[in-house]
């Protein structure tokens, strides 16, 4: 019956940003955000295990006013409890420091056995969080599991490295961070979206958990996107007539291109 | 802190990389460098690094003998205590990332994963990917600082002599973590990070034996086939894929079959010189960065190709 | 005055639009090609808490309200632009919401839970081949008999017959039948939950048909005659010789969502427009650089909006009086929102799907483009399905002008 902590929060819907053409950075204020994919997946992880083991499964999230959005989908999904740290200090912390903060709300949370979370983030990628966060626990982490078991008192995970993929095991309480093919998660039905709404996640501030001194250690100077001028021309092969067209402009335009004989 | 920096990849056919990294920004700003092996009877792989000329830091431990990041983590802690660097550049493997979070997370101090630049005015500035596709510039305000360097971003140096070998000895706890089995990765027959003309599968793509059609076009261009994350990663048809997480590549022709080009994808490609994009979906995002495409059905548009690639 | 929604509200379009993307959407054009949804899809949207939305627990419904189902049906007629599976979902939306209102306790008990969970159909069936607007000159009979009723009598032109016979339960409609005298008109009507197939089994005395209909194919329409069907007295709703004043709080209710799926296909069109400026350009401009099609596509965008807020008002209305029991507002605030939202939501989907065909050119002409398929769907509700829209314009006429100068 194992305890779980899943640290879920939001990233910026990488697919749906733009960049302002003139200044070539990111247009940030008014781009959607949603959990992460690796994220979302390490909670319903979280949730299958107790399905099949029993247990609990606490969501924890730091971050601004869609703490509370990303609170509402985990208990959708179906987590027991949810923790969660906001304030409009908390989009300016680093990576680094937030994962002092996650540490510092650990300690305020009963018993653990396992703390799962993405292995990286949609928006910045910086897949330090589980390890991080691990070593401030003092357990052992795995990361970019794909597959998970639990094996008594030891976390059984399967977990796709550069050289191929590896079968590892530690004792639990252990961090393991989540990828991608893991599993897809479950939509929340209605039932389950109205029975949510009676949930209310406790919230911490960072005075309550020692930590309102915080400041970050890193700084992004700027972020931009690389100049890309492609062509753009485009061929139209939508019907069988067109088709034939199409092939024969796309190979002399490669052969004048040069990259074909 | 003085101006050294400690290298380290738990990958000892990358340290090398790094070692010449480091030894470009030593020499720009002054400073020794250092190079850490790590593990259980590593006597021939620290001679082996020595020889690119840098003083090796060996830390022979039995304790060491099983991967556990946290413990390489606080081996390279108490490194950076004895030896004071100010800089700590790890490799941006995996592991590496685990040992530079956990690293950092221990002296409380900044990090900064998968930098591929850096740059020195008006102070040491780290470049990394962001949103899949930008490019975050980042500073780290303490000290020391810990980054993880993507492979390929330094050449390997050529070996000059021997750097000195000092053994030293460390208090660690044996690892937390059992490797239980291994199953090699399939071994890749023609790399596509080699290729000259890349011909890459997407979702498009319906059955695994519809790749031969990719493979026979990569024929007549004289080029090799890849597949995009979903096709490798959930459906098995290849053991690696092309795009964020996976392999970059840079053809002087990318052909994406059936690739929609999310953000993800387009990252792994984005250094080809001609981009061709052929999908059926004319809003497919591939188009917006493409130089060429045909919006038509790939499986008329691929033989179509083949046919008229005989003449 | 709060034009927002609900964080629940949010969040559950949210999951439903996910839902959609992945079940419904990447197989509407198939749907309406093959003309049938598949099986599996009910029971997935019945476990999602699609169906019988504004329907309680205790009846086995989701216990949600008529705005949330408002929402599912905007969304899944996004997703579903020819809007077979939005109407099939509106109508075991909207007709439950009626028979829990109305109905007795043990036909809500038998039907309702099957309904919400997908293995039953619940719609309406007022329409006979010689009336639809005029209800209250049907020819179809109840008569009594012991502790029941027999009918005789035709309905045409009703959504589901073809689903109540495939689904594993089956289904039924809330129907109209006399009770009285012809001249008593409309005072002599009295509503049932009429079943077509119950537990599986096809009841007796029930014949459908099928019709072969020019869009929509997902869903069917057709007739059924009955011939001394019989159906136990725990299945009508309401007094007797009161089904026509309660029909027409139904017919509020759906006409509510119906709207909600008109402004869901029609927004997916105004995406489609959308998407087409963003490429297309003719004598080197930009095709909407052209005012001529800016403009009218500003145009049509005020009146998607203005359709919108009808639905939301509407639905949010339906709520105060039916869910919340809100004293301060009747069933009749209802007829001239819904009446609104039901002229405005059809008119303004045929439109833009209109307008951007003729954009989109001769392509949209071609079977390559799905347009057709969506403007086929809610041309439908055009024509005057679940009320003709000068039936609407009459009552809104009647209510605001007032009954004595209008009557005919």
């Amino acid at each position: 019956m194992p305890d779980i902590v899943v640290c879920v929060k939001q990233s910026i819907d990488i697919e749906q940003l733009k960049f302002d053409p003139s200044t070539r950075s990111p247009i940030l204020a008014g781009t959607p955000k949603k959990v992460g994919q690796m994220d979302g997946r390490a909670v319903e992880e979280a949730l299958r295990i107790k399905e099949r083991m029993g247990g609990s499964v606490i969501a924890l999230t730091i971050g601004g006013s869609e703490a509370e959005d990303v609170m509402r989908r985990a208990y959708a999904m179906g987590v027991d409890e949810g923790y969660m740290v906001t304030g409009p200090e908390l989009s300016d912390l680093d990576t680094n420091v937030k994962i002092k903060v996650l540490a510092a709300v650990m300690k305020k949370l009963p018993y653990f056995d396992l703390v799962l979370c993405g292995a990286a983030s949609s928006d910045v990628s910086s897949w330090q969080v589980g390890p991080g966060l691990a070593e401030l626990l003092g357990v052992p982490v795995i990361t970019s599991a794909k597959k998970l078991d639990i094996e008594g008192e030891e976390v059984v995970a399967e977990c796709d490295l550069e050289k191929g993929t590896y079968t590892l095991k530690a004792e639990m309480p252990a961090v393991i961070t989540i990828t991608l093919e893991i599993n897809e998660p479950r939509i929340p039905s209605l039932m389950a979206v109205l029975g949510a709404s009676r949930k209310k996640a406790k919230t911490l501030t960072l005075e309550e958990i020692g930590m309102a001194e915080a400041k970050s250690l890193t700084k992004v100077c700027d972020i931009s996107m690389p100049e890309v001028k492609r062509k753009k021309v485009i061929f139209d092969g939508s019907e069988a007539e067109k088709l034939e067209e199409a092939t024969s402009k796309l190979i002399e335009a490669l052969r004048r291109e040069g990259v074909m004989e | 802190m003085n101006k050294n920096i400690i290298t380290f990849s738990e990958d000892l056919d990358f340290l090398p990389e790094l070692i010449g990294g480091a030894q470009e920004v030593a020499s720009k700003l002054g400073g020794e460098v250092l190079a850490a092996v790590i593990g259980s009877e590593i006597e021939e792989e620290a001679k082996r690094i020595s020889k690119y000329g840098v003083k090796v830091l060996a830390v022979d431990n039995a304790n060491l003998e099983e991967f556990d990041a946290g413990r390489s983590g606080e081996v390279l802690e108490q490194l950076t205590m004895n030896y004071n660097p100010e800089l700590i550049v790890l490799g941006s493997t995996m592991r590496g990332r685990d040992i530079a979070a956990s690293l950092a997370a221990k002296l409380g101090t900044g990090c900064v994963t998968e930098v591929f630049k850096i740059d020195f005015e008006p102070e040491m500035t780290f470049y990394r990917s962001i949103y899949a596709t930008a490019i975050a510039r980042e500073v780290i305000a303490s000290s020391p600082k810990v980054i993880a360097v993507k492979p390929k971003t330094w050449a390997k140096p050529e070996t000059r002599g021997e750097g000195e070998i000092e053994e030293v000895s460390v208090k660690v706890e044996p690892s937390r973590i059992v490797q239980v089995s291994v199953k090699p990765k399939e071994a890749v027959a023609e790399k596509i990070e080699d290729a000259e003309v890349a011909i890459v599968g997407g979702k498009g793509v319906e059955r695994k034996e519809d790749l031969e059609m990719l493979r026979q076009l990569a024929a007549a261009w004289g080029g090799k086939v890849g597949v995009s994350r979903p096709l490798a990663a959930d459906y098995k048809w290849m053991p690696e894929w092309v795009g964020m997480s996976g392999v970059a590549i840079k053809p002087k022709l990318y052909v994406g079959v059936g690739v929609s080009g999310q953000p993800q994808h387009i990252v792994g490609i984005r250094d080809s010189k001609i981009v061709v994009a052929i999908n059926k979906d004319p809003k497919a995002p591939l188009f917006e960065v493409a130089d060429y495409g045909i919006v038509g059905d790939l499986y008329q548009s691929l033989p179509s190709l083949i046919e008229k690639s005989k003449k | 005055m709060d034009f927002s929604f609900t964080k629940d509200e949010e969040l559950f379009r949210d999951t439903v639009k996910e839902f959609c993307q992945k079940n419904i959407a990447p197989v509407w054009v198939e749907i309406d090609e093959k003309r049938e949804i598949p099986m599996d899809l009910y029971k997935k949207m019945g476990q999602q808490g699609l169906f019988a939305i504004p329907v309680k627990a205790e009846y086995g419904g989701p216990g949600g309200t008529m705005v949330l189902a408002c929402i599912a049906t905007e969304e899944i007629a996004y997703a579903d632009p020819s809007v077979a599976v939005a109407v099939y979902s509106l109508l075991c939306n909207g007709w439950p919401m009626l028979l829990q209102a109305y109905g007795t306790e043990e036909a809500k008990k038998e039907i309702l839970p099957h309904v919400a969970k997908g293995e039953a159909f619940f719609g309406i069936a007022t329409t006979e081949p010689h009336t639809g607007s005029d209800l209250a000159s049907h020819k179809l009979i109840a008569t009594k008999d012991g502790n029941g009723w027999i009918f005789n009598g035709d309905k045409l032109y009703i959504s589901g017959v073809g689903e109540t016979s495939q689904l594993p339960w089956g289904g039924g409609w809330w129907l109209t039948a006399r009770t009285g005298t012809m001249e008593e008109g409309h005072r002599a009507l009295t509503a049932y939950a009429l079943l077509g197939k119950k537990d599986g089994k096809v009841l007796e005395g029930y014949e459908p048909t099928v019709l072969d209909e020019i869009g929509r194919g997902g869903l069917t329409t057709g007739g059924f005659t009955l011939k001394n069907y019989k159906l136990d007295d725990k299945y009508r709703c309401g007094d007797v010789n009161r089904g026509f004043y309660l029909t027409m709080e139904g017919f509020n209710l759906a006409r509510t969502v119906v709207a909600a799926a008109c402004i869901g296909a029609a927004r997916w069109g105004a995406d489609q427009a959308i998407d087409w400026f963003k490429q297309r350009k003719a004598f080197g401009k930009y095709i909407a650089s052209f005012e001529g099609v800016s403009f009218k596509f500003a145009e049509l965008y005020i009146k998607l909006q203005a359709a919108k807020h009808f639905v939301y008002q509407s639905g949010w209305l339906a709520d105060k009086v039916y869910l919340e029991k809100d004293p301060a507002y009747k069933p009749v605030d209802l007829n001239v929102p819904a009446s609104m939202a039901k002229i405005y939501g059809p008119e303004i989907a045929t439109d833009i799907f209109r307008e951007t065909m003729k954009w989109y050119g001769a392509y949209a002409y071609s079977k390559e483009s799905p347009l057709y398929r969506a403007l086929l769907g809610v041309f439908s509700y055009e024509i005057g399905a679940e009320g003709a829209q000068n039936i609407l314009r009459y009552i809104i006429a009647r209510d605001t002008i007032g009954f004595e100068y209008v009557r005919w």
